[in-house]
């Protein structure tokens, strides 16, 4: 097990290495000088010179390569030219935002998803199931982004019933219980778009695994052992079902992160989606750079856990 | 490819329409320069009108006409999709075909490249090109299938892995053809279904980024984007919001589309799909009668009669079983033969309802130990609960073919015992439950050490054992064994024949034995039953049937038959092939194939014929085999 | 007269994967030993059996002799010629002469290609003859196995024959080229008894009729009877018994022999068998054995069958058995 651990977590080095090498490739071959790409088009002489000095851009190609994997190797990731702060600290500081508000939505996505998915599997081809499945289609093929919008005019706009900007209210309480119910109304729009988008994946997901496990032999089994039909779909079903659906868990992270990005450019919602954004609009590459490396670690670490939860859940994977 | 997706339409309403829906995007987006619209970019009428009949849309805030950038935004829709997803995929044709086909060091660096730039996330990526690169549309596309093609890569290698094992590859190769030839002529035209269906999901998702990235203000500012549109229109949500809802629905719509075509075409390709998704109608229970229970051991064990069971299938109906009727005594042992596609195990599955959810019991009774469980083809019911529900374990129990996977392969043996002993008896204590579960494996033969295995650490022939122990747990009267040994080589086979024998000599169990092989059945029981089409066509006592057997489908069969005993002969093949059960042959079923037939045998569906004790056969003219 | 086919000490080994520890340390990389030292002839026009259960080796051989696989050791001579190392055209040509016959007859042919086109195919991949020759001649092989009238199934695919059909095709298809021998890989395991007949009769006059060698793989001895006329038995990569087929079912010399013809469940009119009662677990492929490979399950081993390889042992004209107490056995 801890041997099967180890190598895992070592297989996560070439994603890294490849995602760094790649934004060092990217910036190289972007139009226009290195130093401006990352120092902006209004930096001062100075500045010019500091980020010239630090990234060692008038030394050979390949030792700039190097200092720059040994840089983002020791977490350095540069230097906002916006806010003139360290970019790794500017994303870590916006990370409990985001991770509020992705954990929040991927747990109640995945659940529902998954047990909405296996109760219409029960009866493939029935009404219930075509009308279910097309529907979850028809909810992650919408724009996150516009269903978003969508419920700002509904809720906000037309409705006025809950807030759409932000993640809490300008003159709301700053602490105790007071606080975590403001920012519990904050996060429902949101969440709301969020989970909705990606819902839709897991029924479907959830639905066609169940379908096929239902239809093995092991089943057969079960039922004329005289297991009662609903036993055999949450008890043994799901279980089994449960594998290709962390497998997708860990592989889709990444569309639920880009989902997250563009939902909190919708709310206002102080997270990496809304730094990536204001660093586009002032296009400001080293934040959008140290995101997209920062998100590409996460992922590749989220894979990792699914691979860990699917190992646990499944006794045919070997650990070794 | 164009066949499937009209055979897929035809089945779903949902298909037809999503393809109507592409079809119409793809004219738009030609033909929008020649349609009588509005010029997209004129910034002619009044700002923020809204919906209404001079501009069906609304007008945004400048003053440009909503419906025709609309249908603008179709153009860059489409080609993005395609433009986009087409590069992923023959990127992903190529790579995906090398890294299987040649296998090895290859492969090894091929696919961890897939793996690796799988988990990049692509948005992020195709954001920062398109930051560092600018806002040019064919950035945008390229960057999108950058990122997408590792996906249709390792659809292909799976493709290509799976393939390259396919006889006729092999055979190719064997033939002498180079690699070129294999690759171009067999593997890549059959492989490359499942990549034109995820260029579908690639399509959708293309159209989606191009839409993000647009809406975070990186898209090309030369075209009309949908996603543009939306980005303009958030700022003017309270004063205009059909600039936003509009495009958004459009987005939907035609992203839904392509899903949609992406999901029937996978339903199309798979067969296995399609037969999940069909399914019979349930036919209502009936109540328990007073005569249905009877106690007492006259009562045989087991008496079909008239069973008939049918499939649903691609709107036809199939039946496997059709008419059956036997019966078993206590402690009796009866060998149902036939080939495949004869209906054996389906009867099987009928016996203990326990049939695939498209299959239906069309009419006949069947009554286990004394009691009615099914009447005319209906489920009996007493007190609200399906009596057969109340029989299954404790007094019939069904031993299927372990290959097949009868055992869940995520528990262990023994927790799948300990759980079906507790389903009966809930009352059990944790040691009772160990104690009975030791005594059948004892009996068995497993050792008690194999309880923690899963399945797959077991071999074959212990699995088969396992499953013979699962059946043997609640001491059921009567046991079906439904090709117990089939997959299993021959030292194993006969061992485990060897104790199905046995067991049931000593516990007095009654026993049917469904198989394939005459020889399994002709040691193992009593009586045999030969299955042809659905129907018994000859049920005799053993010997009778190995030495007297009047059906001229049972004489071929021997006849067919190679033996290691007795005197070398030459085997006597049965023309034609197996009578379909769509449409099965008017007459006697076996008639197109049997040496014997005279016109009778083509019009008229033979009589049962009684010839003896416990012996009759469906047959016009049944008798010893005569020289030909 | 020197065989058609001489197989001898052929040997494959697979290497196992090692863990990158054991790499890094050195370990020798575990080998399963799939075919150990195998040596046997088949004459011109000859049909031998290869008879064996999951795991002993019968199918590897198969792929040695037709080169989709390479031995680890030992020769291959066709018709004198040693064919282990044969590449580019020297070993084309040998494909001409050696064809295969496959166990899945729905996996035989490309569904897309019609039944005229995959039985000229290897006519095309040899360049023989014009497109009008090529097609002759497939139409003459569809009607030499019976596939009447030849017209309806030419232009057919696939997925409109029968598995039996199929499988009349495949042969088809590896005697268009006109091969002196054919491996035939279970070719009818998956077919039901009544199709069965019809295949093993044709391949037999097929045979005949072209004067074809065979190297005929099956695990179902009593179809090795019906086939053959040469009987060698398979145990864990080794042949531990070769005769002619009447002698070797009937008085087998190898305890493995005895015991695979007493399994064989048939319908024995008045007498009832002994079971078999198989002792032990078989011994592992990883590991060269010390004595016989059939010791640790024999019902006759005896000491020195444990730390002694047996010899191969003449038991008549033909018929050799690798048991140290092979002629106790033969005489029962």
């Amino acid at each position: 097990m801890r041997r099967y651990l180890l190598l895992r977590v070592f297989q996560l080095v070439p994603v890294t290495l490849v995602v760094i090498v790649l934004n060092f490739l990217l910036v190289h071959l972007a139009p226009g000088d290195v130093s401006i790409v990352l120092a902006g088009d209004n930096a001062d002489p100075a500045y010019l010179a500091i980020i010239r000095e630090r990234y060692g851009l008038d030394r050979p190609f390949l030792e700039q390569l190097w200092r720059y994997l040994v840089q983002v190797g020791s977490g350095d990731l540069g230097v906002s030219f916006r806010s003139r702060e360290p970019v790794f600290a500017e994303i870590m500081s916006r990370v409990p935002a985001t991770l509020l508000l992705v954990g929040t939505s991927l747990v109640i996505s995945v659940v529902l998803g998954t047990l909405v998915g296996a109760w219409i599997a029960r009866r493939p081809g029935s009404a219930l199931d075509s009308s279910v499945s097309a529907l979850a289609v028809a909810l992650f093929s919408m724009p996150v982004f516009w269903l978003g919008l969508m419920l700002v005019l509904l809720f906000a706009v037309e409705l006025q019933v809950l807030p759409a900007m932000g993640m809490a209210s300008v003159d709301g309480p700053r602490d105790g219980v007071g606080r975590v119910l403001d920012v519990a109304q904050h996060m429902i729009l949101p969440v709301l778009a969020l989970t909705t988008v990606s819902f839709g994946q897991y029924v479907r997901l959830s639905r066609s695994a169940v379908a096929e496990v239902m239809s093995e032999s092991y089943i057969t089994t079960v039922r004329a052992i005289g297991f009662p039909e609903r036993t055999i779909l949450m008890h043994y079903a799901l279980r089994n079902a449960l594998l290709p659906v962390v497998t997708v868990l860990g592989l889709q992270l990444g569309l639920v992160l880009t989902g997250a990005v563009l939902t909190e450019t919708v709310f206002s919602w102080p997270g990496l989606g809304r730094l990536i954004y204001d660093a586009i609009l002032a296009r400001d590459t080293p934040i959008i750079m140290g995101a997209f490396i920062a998100m590409s670690v996460t992922v590749a670490f989220a894979s990792l856990l699914t691979d860990l939860v699917y190992a646990a859940l499944d006794p045919r994977v070997k650990l070794t | 490819m164009s066949a499937l997706l009209l055979a897929a339409i035809r089945s779903r309403a949902a298909l037809g329409a999503s393809v109507a829906v592409i079809l119409l995007a793809a004219v738009l987006a030609v033909l929008a320069p020649y349609l009588p619209l509005a010029d997209p970019d004129a910034m002619i009428a009044v700002p923020y009108s809204p919906p209404g009949a001079e501009h069906w849309l609304g007008t945004d805030n400048f003053g440009r006409d909503i419906f025709a950038r609309i249908v603008w935004g179709t153009r860059l829709a489409l080609t993005v999709a395609i433009v986009s997803s087409a590069i992923a995929s023959l990127l992903g044709i190529v790579m995906g075909s090398i890294a299987g086909y040649f296998g090895g060091p290859v492969d090894a660096v091929l696919s961890r490249t897939f793996d690796v730039f799988l988990l990049i996330p692509s948005f992020f990526l195709v954001l920062l090109i398109v930051a560092l690169f600018g806002s040019h549309i064919g950035y945008t596309m390229v960057a999108i299938a950058l990122t997408t093609w590792p996906r249709s890569a390792r659809i292909m290698r799976a493709q290509v892995l799976s393939l390259k094992s396919r006889v006729y590859v092999q055979a190719a190769r064997a033939a002498g053809a180079s690699h070129t030839h294999t690759l171009v002529r067999h593997i890549v035209p059959n492989g490359i279904a499942p990549i034109v269906t995820d260029a579908t999901i690639l399509m959708g998702l293309a159209i989606l980024t191009e839409a993000g990235l647009s809406f975070l203000g990186l898209g090309d500012q030369n075209v009309v984007s949908w996603g543009r549109m939306i980005f303009e229109g958030q700022r003017q949500l309270r004063l205009a919001p059909w600039m936003s809802i509009f495009p958004g629905l459009s987005l939907l719509v035609l992203v839904a589309a392509f899903n949609l075509v992406g999901d029937g075409l996978n339903q199309a390709l798979s067969p296995q799909l399609r037969r999940l998704a069909a399914r019979a109608t349930p036919r209502k229970p009936v109540a328990a009668e007073p005569g249905d229970s009877v106690t007492g051991t006259d009562a045989p064990m087991l008496e079909a009669r008239g069973l008939t069971l049918a499939y649903a299938l691609d709107g036809k109906m199939l039946r496997a079983v059709d008419g059956v009727s036997f019966s078993l005594p206590r402690g009796g042992s009866l060998g149902i033969v036939g080939e495949s596609g004869c209906g054996k195990s389906s009867l099987g599955a009928a016996l203990l309802q326990v049939m695939a959810p498209n299959a239906t019991l069309e009419s006949g009774d069947v009554s286990i130990d004394g009691r009615t469980v099914l009447r005319d083809g209906r489920v009996v019911q007493a007190n609200g609960r399906d009596v057969i529900a109340d029989m299954r374990w404790t007094s019939v129990s069904i031993i299927f073919q372990s290959a097949m996977n009868a055992l869940n392969p995520v528990m262990t043996v023994g927790r799948q015992l300990a759980e079906a002993y507790r389903l009966h008896k809930p009352a059990a204590t944790q040691a009772q439950v160990d104690g009975r579960i030791a005594e059948v494996f004892d009996l068995i033969g497993i050792p008690r050490s194999r309880l923690p295995a899963y399945p797959h650490e077991l071999s074959g022939g212990m699995r088969q054992r396992v499953m013979i122990a699962l059946s043997l747990l609640h001491s059921p009267g009567l046991v079906i064994a439904d090709e117990p040994t089939t997959a299993l080589d021959v030292l194993v086979q006969d061992q485990i024949l060897g104790e199905i024998d046995d067991l049931r000599r000593r516990m007095r169990l009654s026993l049917i034995l469904i198989s394939h092989d005459m020889g399994a059945v002709a040691e193992t029981c009593e009586r045999v039953a030969v299955m042809y089409a659905g129907e018994i066509v000859e049920i005799a006592p053993t010997d009778v049937i190995f030495e007297g057997a009047s059906h001229p489908y049972t004489q071929a069969l021997l006849a067919a038959l190679p033996t290691v005993t007795g005197p070398r002969r030459e085997l006597v093949s049965i023309p034609g092939e197996t009578a379909s059960l769509v449409n099965p042959p008017a007459g006697c079923r076996f008639s197109p194939r049997c040496t014997r037939a005279q016109d009778v045998c083509r019009s008229t569906p033979p009589p049962r014929v009684a010839l003896g004790p416990a012996h009759d056969a469906l047959c016009h003219f049944p008798g010893p085999e005569r020289a030909s | 007269m020197t065989a058609l086919l001489q197989l001898s000490g052929l040997t494959k080994h697979y290497a196992l994967r090692r863990g990158a520890l054991d790499a890094l340390l050195g370990r020798p990389a575990p080998a399963l030993r799939a075919v150990d030292d195998v040596t046997l002839d088949l004459g011109a026009g000859e049909i031998v059996a290869i008879v064996g259960e999951s795991g002993s080796g019968k199918t590897t051989t198969g792929k040695l002799v037709t080169v989709q696989e390479r031995p680890t050791a030992g020769s291959i001579r066709f018709e004198g010629r040693e064919i282990a190392g044969l590449a580019g055209q020297a070993l084309t040509d040998y494909r001409r002469h050696v064809q295969m016959i496959f166990q899945n007859p729905y996996e035989a042919l490309d569904p897309r290609y019609t039944i005229a086109r995959s039985v000229m195919e290897p006519l095309v991949i040899h360049g023989i003859g014009s497109a009008g020759e090529q097609r002759d001649a497939a139409h003459a092989m569809l009607e030499k196995v019976d596939l009447r009238p030849v017209s309806r199934f030419a232009d057919a695919y696939p997925a409109d024959l029968s598995g039996g059909q199929l499988q009349r095709v495949a042969i088809a298809r590896a005697l268009v080229l006109r091969p002196r021998l054919v491996v035939a890989d279970e070719p009818v395991s998956m077919l039901d008894v009544s199709v069965r007949a019809g295949i093993m009769n044709l391949m037999l006059s097929l045979s005949g009729e072209l004067g074809l060698a065979s190297l005929y793989i099956t695990h179902d001895l009593a179809v090795a009877r019906a086939m053959s006329t040469r009987i060698a038995v398979m145990y864990l990569g080794a042949i531990v018994e070769e005769g002619p087929t009447e002698t070797l079912v009937s008085r087998a010399a190898h305890p493995y022999t005895r015991l695979l013809v007493g399994a064989v469940p048939e319908h024995r009119p008045g007498m009832r068998r002994e079971r078999v009662r198989l002792k032990g677990e078989a011994a592992s492929l990883t590991a060269a054995p010390a004595g016989c490979r059939f010791a640790a399950r024999c019902p006759r081993a005896q000491p020195v069958c444990l730390d002694t390889p047996p010899p191969r042992v003449a038991v008549a004209g033909g018929h050799w058995s690798a048991c140290h107490f092979a002629a106790e056995v033969a005489s029962g």
